[in-house]
């Protein structure tokens, strides 16, 4: 369940910095980029990132692992056929 | 058979497999929204109190300092000997504020003397503006409020697309000009109305201030305490002193500890500053936020003499003004000295316990004001 939440909170929080980006260009004295909170929220950005991005890193290598063994059964069963 | 348990609704939904891509984009961005009023709650609305950094200047102080120095309080700035010519676009308003020929500030011959009189002769313009202020007797008018210690103008303008008030404003002592935090507490995101802390107060008339409580950044410095010592290193300062003189700088310029040492009365972090050293027009400012809105500036002639300038906006009857045409507002009223405080919804002015503008939208609450008292 996370590991299908995890992409949808890292697009809201980028969402969210482009509305602070955003609202800081056009009035930066209400210090939504430069304040602790975002500060915190662009660590835990960072972290969950990460973590997708560690996910997204790992499924990648097991499908290509798993395709891998499907072409070597592949290849398996088609030299047997030959024999 | 075993009955096999059914999985949560939640649990059911997200193992849904493909879901519409509209249902991904509407579920995403309603989470935004919901993320960033969560965001909005801890920035803005609630309170977190801060502590105050605890340095205190007083008015005795400086006295001492002035007559250790042997010479008469004029710290800060120099003390402006004749304010600028008003131009004839804002001939009103200029009349109103025009300031009357300044003479030098009040300086006693810092001898033996030691009544509390002397010790108070900083920041005390009684003798400056004799004429000014009554003997006791209150006179209240739709436009203006004259006592024995404050004596306040106040002017409504309508131009084209364009209405602004302006409090010309003479006070006896500079502990008449005084800050207000929002529930009487320093704490970033205590907020209350202006019109409120006018009330509590006691004040004649009160503008909105900085907004302090919306930042965790900046200097603070309300009535001769120092709460907070960050210098923003994008906005100018603005200090008010003991001795009557405002002064507005740089941050590049500004510099805490001199400031302390000359005797900062008031400090406020917002900005811009509206008029340069030699109390001219400016054409680039410290602020990206330029463009017309509704606007609060605080003015200065000289010492003891002030002026609120509120600019309604947003308004089918008023767009704002910029900032450049902000200062060559203050300028043609006769200031050689303007501070721009938070404008936008913030923006309000008020007499005695109503706002005497139009407000933006319909407000804002703010973290501090900037009141006239009457004591």
């Amino acid at each position: 369940m996370l590991r299908k939440l995890l992409p949808h909170i890292t697009i809201v929080m980028c969402l969210m910095y482009v509305v602070f980006f955003c609202i800081d260009r056009v009035n930066s004295a209400m210090a939504f980029i430069d304040n602790e909170i975002t500060k915190w929220l662009l660590l835990a950005l960072c972290l969950i990132s990460i973590v997708d991005a560690l996910w997204l890193i790992a499924d990648e290598r097991r499908k290509a692992r798993r395709r891998q063994e499907r072409l070597a059964a592949k290849k398996r069963a088609a030299r047997a056929g030959s024999r | 058979m075993k009955k096999r348990k059914k999985a949560p609704w939640l649990k059911r939904q997200l193992v849904r497999q493909p879901r519409p891509v509209w249902m991904l984009v509407v579920g995403d961005a309603l989470l935004l929204g919901v993320a960033l009023v969560v965001f909005a709650l801890f920035h803005h609305v609630l309170p977190r109190h801060e502590q105050s950094v605890g340095i205190v200047t007083s008015r005795y102080a400086v006295r001492e300092e002035a007559q250790e120095a042997g010479d008469a309080p004029t710290v800060g700035a120099q003390a402006p000997t004749a304010a600028p010519e008003p131009a004839a676009t804002t001939e009103p308003a200029a009349a109103a504020a025009q300031p009357e020929a300044a003479d030098p500030p009040p300086a006693d011959d810092g001898g033996p003397k030691k009544s509390v009189h002397s010790a108070a002769s900083v920041g005390w313009f009684g003798d400056k503006f004799p004429d000014k202020f009554t003997d006791g007797e209150v006179i209240k008018a739709d436009n203006g409020y004259q006592s024995s210690h404050v004596n306040i103008t106040l002017q409504r303008y309508k131009k084209t697309r364009l209405v602004f008030y302006v409090a010309d404003i003479y006070i006896k002592d500079i502990i008449c000009l005084k800050s207000v935090f929002a529930q009487d507490t320093f704490a970033k995101g205590m907020r209350e109305s202006v019109a409120s802390m006018n009330k509590r107060a006691g004040g004649v008339i009160a503008i909105n201030g900085d907004y302090y409580g919306t930042r965790s950044d900046g200097v603070v410095m309300r009535n001769g305490e120092l709460y907070r010592n960050d210098t923003h290193p994008r906005r100018d300062v603005c200090v008010l002193f003991w001795d009557g003189i405002m002064e507005t700088y740089a941050p590049s310029e500004f510099d805490i500890d001199t400031v302390i040492a000359q005797g900062a009365c008031q400090i406020w972090n917002f900005g811009p500053m509206l008029l340069d050293e030699n109390g001219g027009i400016m054409d680039k400012f410290n602020s990206d936020v330029w463009p017309r809105n509704p606007r609060t500036a605080l003015g200065y002639f000289e010492p003891g003499h002030y002026c609120f300038v509120v600019v309604d906006g947003r308004s089918n009857e008023s767009d704002g003004l910029e900032l450049k045409e902000l200062s060559e507002l203050m300028h043609d009223l006769g200031c050689v000295r303007a501070y721009n405080m938070d404008g936008g919804n913030t923006s309000v002015m008020v007499v005695g316990g109503k706002p005497v503008n139009n407000q933006s939208g319909k407000g804002r609450i703010t973290s501090d004001a900037i009141v006239i008292v009457d004591n």
